[in-house]
């Protein structure tokens, strides 16, 4: 420990699962972690600094949240390890302040008392002290502090309500809780535990109406219904997708004039040449051909952390752990997986939760099937061209559902198999589900973690993005042939000579080498492909010259083989989202499963066995389809 | 900008594109500590 005579300079936040120990770390450190109305947020320990109301500066670190000091799974190993001081560079903390749902005191508790046990100094945070109002619980929080011999201070961690005390009870070093009375109530611990936990919740705590039911409980009648349920899962969700089409159009149609205008403009200010070229068909139409989707993956964002913020994720999981269990997994890994729809890496993470070993890595390993935001921007490139413009936007929505159902009923088929191949778990596990009353959505979390992701997909596009768009544009520009035919001067380049070498290959899926060197570009990152499509096929955006917001799609629904038969076909499209849904292009999750798995061949078979399904998969539904006279 | 110029222009930012790419391919990695440490799980 390293406490000075005026206090604590570390101190650990530690509680159950969505105990709001997240909020209260963002509020006392002002920092902006992700956090969620569901258990499992938090993976891993999260560091900042606050200050004490006399400007000394604490560093606070951020436990993923545990029921028990039993480390049943990696994220509660952490846990432990932070408290013993074992994690590296990090020593025993001066100070636990144990956050605990007031709503839910009895379960709680059992950890606080856990904590007490191992004799460090501790503070309890009475959190959530609204929502034990408003569920018309009454607590006594000095009658708490005096049974349990710790300081405890009822706060609202999301309103910054408490934040003062807790930062005075920093201020000066804290003694060690008094010796355990609980223990000698019982032999078995854990039973003298919960028989102190009962009188002392009859001491401290008193809902008068206690048979009454809640808002959260009369709409759980209907959501978690085993039927009505399923409608309003399947409703939402499909809302979710109808609306991320139908209001993006708007914003997208504004990026789209503008990117026109500004590239016109730039056409207009030179003379023909290498340079003008590279700005307009290399930047503009490839950095910025990528820029056009971010008001779809804003809106994506957005419906995640609002369904997370009001609780619904966790009622979500608890619907779908029946799903789960047929396809070998639990409802813990549904939370993983269903992150894995943002982005796969923060869903490997997350997959940390699972107490299973074989679980979590079956987790793992389909986890990259869930199709993350970073495919949006090529199935919003493709769905348009197989649905054609006057199609309504609920039927690109369809297809959107159902590009997300296949690769979710893919990964749990092979989730299955998997399972079945890796054997039964040691001791079998238990899943534990916490639903926690449905919240107010916290409307400045929720912008500000859209706004990071905005950000980050708007740097992505301006750095890497932009450097491969550059690349490709000299691929495709360089050597230059003599003929002033743009499908020679293509065909005569480093790119069109790649293409060459690339089309017996990816032919039997029904693309051209022009498709297979886009494919081939996009596992760098997934979005290059659209910039790729954008430079590749720029031999009739220079005949085409009508400013149309389907551009892009008008050229390559022009693009044709030699002999004049369309290169984009419904059937090579098709075959094209299919590649999509299953090749995983994406170097970082390959780095994460390797870390997460601890082992570079889980990671790299994980990547051959994917692109080598999509291939095939591609493969026969093209020649299936050929067969049957598409 | 003439002809010439412009060729020469592209030609030195496709230089200078390839060159940071190959920097930070071979740049050591910064390690994030994730699982053991601080500082990582931001989602």
């Amino acid at each position: 420990m390293s406490a000075t005579p005026d206090g604590p300079s570390l101190i650990a936040l530690i509680g159950n699962p969505n105990a709001g120990k997240t909020t209260l770390f963002n509020a006392l450190t002002g920092a902006n972690q992700h956090v969620g109305n569901y258990a499992g947020v938090t993976v891993a320990v999260k560091s900042g600094h606050t200050y004490t109301p006399h400007g000394r500066k604490v560093r606070v670190l951020d436990l993923p949240g545990c029921y028990s000091l039993r480390a049943n799974s990696p994220d509660e190993k952490v846990a432990l390890d932070a408290l013993h001081g074992q994690l590296p560079g990090e020593p025993v903390p001066d100070l636990i302040v144990c956050v605990v749902d007031s709503s839910n005191l009895e379960r709680h508790l059992q950890l606080v008392l856990q904590v007490i046990e191992l004799g460090l100094p501790c503070v309890l945070a009475l959190n959530m002290i609204d929502v034990a109002e408003r569920n018309g619980l009454r607590l006594d929080p000095v009658k708490l502090s005096e049974e349990l011999g710790i300081p405890v201070i009822p706060m609202q961690a999301n309103a910054k309500r408490g934040i003062v005390e807790l930062k005075q009870a920093l201020r000066l070093p804290r003694p060690i809780a008094p010796v355990t009375t609980w223990t000698h109530l019982h032999d078995d611990p854990e039973t003298g535990r919960r028989l102190f936990i009962n009188q002392l919740c009859e001491l401290v705590a008193r809902r008068p109406n206690a048979h009454q039911q809640t808002t959260s409980d009369r709409l759980d009648a209907v959501l978690l219904h085993p039927v009505y349920g399923w409608l309003a899962l399947i409703g939402i969700f499909f809302t979710v997708f109808w609306a991320i089409f139908s209001f993006a159009e708007i914003p997208m149609h504004w990026i789209e004039a503008g990117q026109g205008s500004f590239g016109k403009w730039v056409e207009s200010l030179m003379v023909e040449g290498d340079f003008r070229s590279l700005l307009v068909d290399g930047v503009i139409g490839g950095a910025g051909g990528v820029i056009v989707f971010l008001p779809q993956i804003v809106l994506l964002f957005l419906f995640i952390g609002l369904l997370e913020s009001s609780g619904y994720m966790a009622r979500a999981a608890y619907l779908m752990d029946g799903v789960m269990a047929k396809a070998g997994l639990s409802g813990k890994s549904f939370l993983p997986l269903f992150s894995s729809y943002a982005c796969a890496i923060p869903g490997v993470m997350a997959a940390r939760t699972i107490h299973s070993s074989k679980e979590r890595l079956v987790t793992i390993f389909v986890a990259p099937w869930m199709s993350c935001s970073a495919r949006l921007p090529v199935f919003f490139l493709i769905i348009p061209l197989l649905m054609h413009e006057n199609e309504g936007s609920w039927k690109q929505a369809l297809t959107l559902f159902a590009i997300y159902g296949l690769g979710t009923a893919t990964a749990f088929i092979v989730a299955r198999i998997l399972r079945g191949r890796l054997g039964e778990d040691i001791s079998p596990g238990h899943f534990l589900l916490e639903l926690p009353p449905y919240r107010t959505p916290q409307w400045g979390y929720i912008f500000r973690h859209v706004l990071d992701r905005a950000m980050s997909f708007v740097k992505k596009a301006g750095t890497i993005i932009l450097g491969l768009s550059i690349l490709l544009w000299a691929l495709s520009t360089y050597p230059k042939s003599n003929s002033s035919e743009p499908a020679e001067a293509l065909a005569h380049s480093a790119m069109g000579r790649i293409g060459a070498v690339i089309e017996p290959v990816v032919k039997p899926l029904g693309f051209d080498g022009r498709m297979g060197t886009a494919i081939l570009t996009s596992f760098a990152a997934r979005e290059v492909f659209v910039s790729s499509m954008a430079i590749l096929y720029r031999v009739e955006e220079a005949e085409n010259e009508e400013q149309t917001r389907n551009q892009l799609r008008d050229k390559l629904s022009a693009a044709t083989w030699p002999d004049g038969r369309p290169i984009f076909t419904p059937l090579s499209l098709i075959s094209l989202l299919i590649f999509f849904i299953y090749a995983l292009q994406c170097l970082p999750t390959s780095a994460v499963v390797a870390r997460e798995s601890g082992s570079w061949k889980w990671a790299l078979g994980q990547f051959l066995f994917m692109t080598g399904f999509a291939y095939a998969a591609s493969f026969l539904v093209f020649q299936a389809g050929k067969l049957i006279g598409f | 900008m003439n002809l010439h110029c412009q060729t020469l222009l592209a030609l030195a930012i496709v230089s200078i594109t390839l060159g940071i790419f190959t920097v930070r391919l071979f740049m050591p990695k910064k390690k994030s500590g994730c699982g053991k440490g601080c500082d990582c799980g931001k989602s």
